[in-house]
């Protein structure tokens, strides 16, 4: 079950998180976020 | 009585539920935006409170690794070290911003159950909060150990709970069923990452979302909330 089909309603995007022990990185460049790493 | 009124309090109250783990940079950097979120609907008036909830991102870790942060990346989760190493390097810079001194390279990659233990512990002694604060910067910027009981207490200790009995709590495991509790809600509601917010059980922000985000989610729990 995604929080968007959860009881929840999501507020904003999909910000970054850590899933798994591994987290996104910020790209080196201005903006956005460069993978799931 | 002629002439009495009934005045309606509006409640500007907002009850947060964080799920979140130690070993978790994102985590770090999400406190620091939703804590600037807080302190701008408290300018309004706003009052909120914060619980938070065990997340174990890797809960097969060691206590007790034996290498760096960008060892345990490159072995258990089979990354190149130089990519590592460049990733580490770009969350720093970012943490940074938000005024945290991240230290990758002085880190001690552990289990985090037992430390999650401790902010139950320290929640029912009403110092979650604090718990939760010495705990991120024990892990991230001081290069302090936070996988093992005598460690754990010595934190503990730093915030004025009883060491003693933090050392009797986490030895006997009195508040493992909570960290499992934490858990098992977090799979009820699908939260496959943290940090994951949850406003007044209605409203969920997902990640470590600039201050913008959380502070909409504040303000929309209080003027949508349920007659």
């Amino acid at each position: 079950m995604s929080p968007e089909s959860g009881p929840f309603e999501l507020i904003g995007t999909q910000g970054p998180t850590c899933e798994d022990g591994v987290c996104e990185v910020p790209a080196t460049d201005a903006g956005g976020l460069a993978s799931d790493v | 009585m002629a002439g009495t009124s009934v005045v309606t309090a509006v409640s500007r109250r907002v009850k947060v539920d964080i799920w979140s783990d130690i070993a978790c940079p994102w985590c770090f950097v999400g406190k620091r935006r939703f804590e600037k979120a807080v302190a701008a609907f408290a300018e309004d008036g706003g009052e909120v409170e914060v619980e938070y909830h065990s997340f174990e991102l890797a809960p097969d870790t060691p206590v007790d690794f034996a290498g760096s942060e960008v060892d345990f990346l490159v072995q258990h989760k089979r990354m190149p070290a130089e990519q590592v190493t460049g990733m580490l390097g770009q969350m720093t810079e970012m943490a940074a911003t938000e005024g945290l001194s991240y230290d990758f390279s002085a880190l001690q990659h552990t289990n985090t159950v037992l430390a999650h233990q401790l902010l139950h512990l320290a929640k029912a002694q009403g110092r979650q909060l604090d718990m939760k604060e010495r705990l991120l910067a024990a892990y991230f910027e001081e290069g302090r150990h936070v996988g093992r009981i005598e460690d754990l207490a010595d934190l503990a200790a730093k915030i004025g709970l009883d060491r003693d009995a933090v050392v009797q709590a986490l030895t006997a495991g009195t508040y493992a069923a909570d960290v499992e509790a934490d858990r098992d809600q977090a799979v009820d509601y699908g939260i496959g990452g943290v940090p994951f917010y949850v406003f007044d059980s209605r409203f969920a922000v997902s990640g470590a979302q600039e201050p913008g985000v959380f502070e909409q989610a504040l303000r929309r729990a209080v003027t949508e909330a349920p007659a």
